[in-house]
């Protein structure tokens, strides 16, 4: 009886520190990768006419990317995950907004986008603007797009950078993740941390 | 009299088996497996294809030309990565050389068949039609998919 207290209270010591060690790491491990920064604003216009300005959205934890709804391959790829991260949050999804930002204004109206946002999810705002306010936008981000495989007018690819943005309810940039880290589980877990 | 009655069965078997969704073999050693079409929102003008091509041939077989009746146009495209960036752009291959006894996956953020101007009335799947130089045609039946994993939409409001 003796020796199994003896051997039990280290066992219940060590596991008590390892529990408060790690919630304590755990708290602050995101899986994005770090990117703190203020997030400059912008205004823009939504896929239903409407302004967004960034900064009436404090409150909200914004997940930011960039795109256009030509692309075949990547964008599709990156909503498709941003939707089901908005299904894993259930009822915490109205803390989240999801925005995509157009890097091709000239074809991405606000009709296409008004098509194509909720293809991926009811509750995603698309948006789109002059080249000037989308090229403005775009830089203030470190985000380079440009044409490529031009072969008309109206048919060509868009190179862009992929990421998405992570901002929290204060308005700061916390998170960039790069494509590989586009997990829905992980960006619902990080969403939940911030809400 | 047992001999006869066995045909029809191995013709039948031999048919179920060239209807396997997805599953497509030439004689020239070419198979093609797990193919899948990205769904698209309605309105819009390209999507991707994905599949594995596998050359079990003795020599290597190239990819020259595909064609969709789903679509204007498919063309051979590569998602590419900029070094040191997040940076990401297309480009476009006139032809994809498979090498003996190994394959080629075409899967998201990679190699892809970019479909361009695609019907909206696609349906649930489309025949895309591969043209191999040494295989020559093969026919592969492409489900319409939101992703690689799951099956049909479950957020979306179809069209």
């Amino acid at each position: 009886m003796k020796r199994a207290t003896a051997f039990l209270i280290p066992v219940v010591l060590i596991a008590a520190a390892w529990a408060v060690v790690g919630k304590f790491l755990l708290r602050e491990e995101f899986h994005g990768d770090e990117f703190r920064r203020p997030a400059p604003d912008f205004s823009l216009t939504d896929h239903g006419g409407n302004e967004f300005r960034l900064s009436d959205h404090r409150g909200e934890v914004v997940l930011l990317n960039f795109g256009f709804t030509n692309c075949p391959d990547v964008c599709p790829a990156t909503l498709g995950a941003l939707g089901s991260m908005l299904d894993l949050l259930g009822e915490k999804s109205g803390g989240a907004r999801v925005v995509f930002i157009t890097v091709d204004p000239e074809r991405d109206t606000v009709g296409r986008l008004g098509d194509f946002m909720p293809f991926f999810h009811g509750e995603m705002v698309g948006l789109t603007g002059t080249e000037e306010r989308i090229r403005e936008t775009a830089g203030a981000y470190g985000v380079f797009y440009s044409r490529e495989e031009e072969k008309s007018e109206t048919d060509y690819l868009v190179r862009h950078s992929s990421s998405v943005f992570l901002i929290d309810r204060k308005g700061k940039m916390i998170l960039k993740y790069p494509r590989e880290k586009l997990d829905p589980a992980k960006m619902a877990d990080d969403v939940r941390r911030l809400l | 009299m047992a001999a006869s009655r066995r045909i029809p069965l191995a013709l039948c078997l031999f048919l179920c088996a060239l209807a396997l969704p997805g599953l497509s073999r030439s004689e020239g050693g070419i198979s093609v497996s797990g193919a899948w079409i990205r769904a698209f929102p309605p309105g819009a003008d390209a999507t991707a294809a994905y599949m594995a091509i596998e050359n079990a041939a003795d020599a290597d077989d190239i990819l020259e030309e595909v064609v969709c009746g789903c679509s204007r146009k498919v063309s051979i495209h590569s998602t590419v990565r900029e070094a040191g960036s997040d940076v990401v752009g297309m480009k476009e291959l006139s032809s994809l050389r498979i090498p003996s006894g190994k394959s080629a996956v075409l899967e998201p953020g990679g190699l892809h068949l970019m479909l361009e101007g695609v019907r909206d009335d696609m349906g649930a799947e489309a025949v895309l039609t591969l043209r191999f130089s040494k295989s020559g045609k093969i026919a592969v039946t492409a489900p319409v998919r939101r992703s690689a994993a799951s099956g049909g939409g479950h957020h979306g409001h179809g069209h």
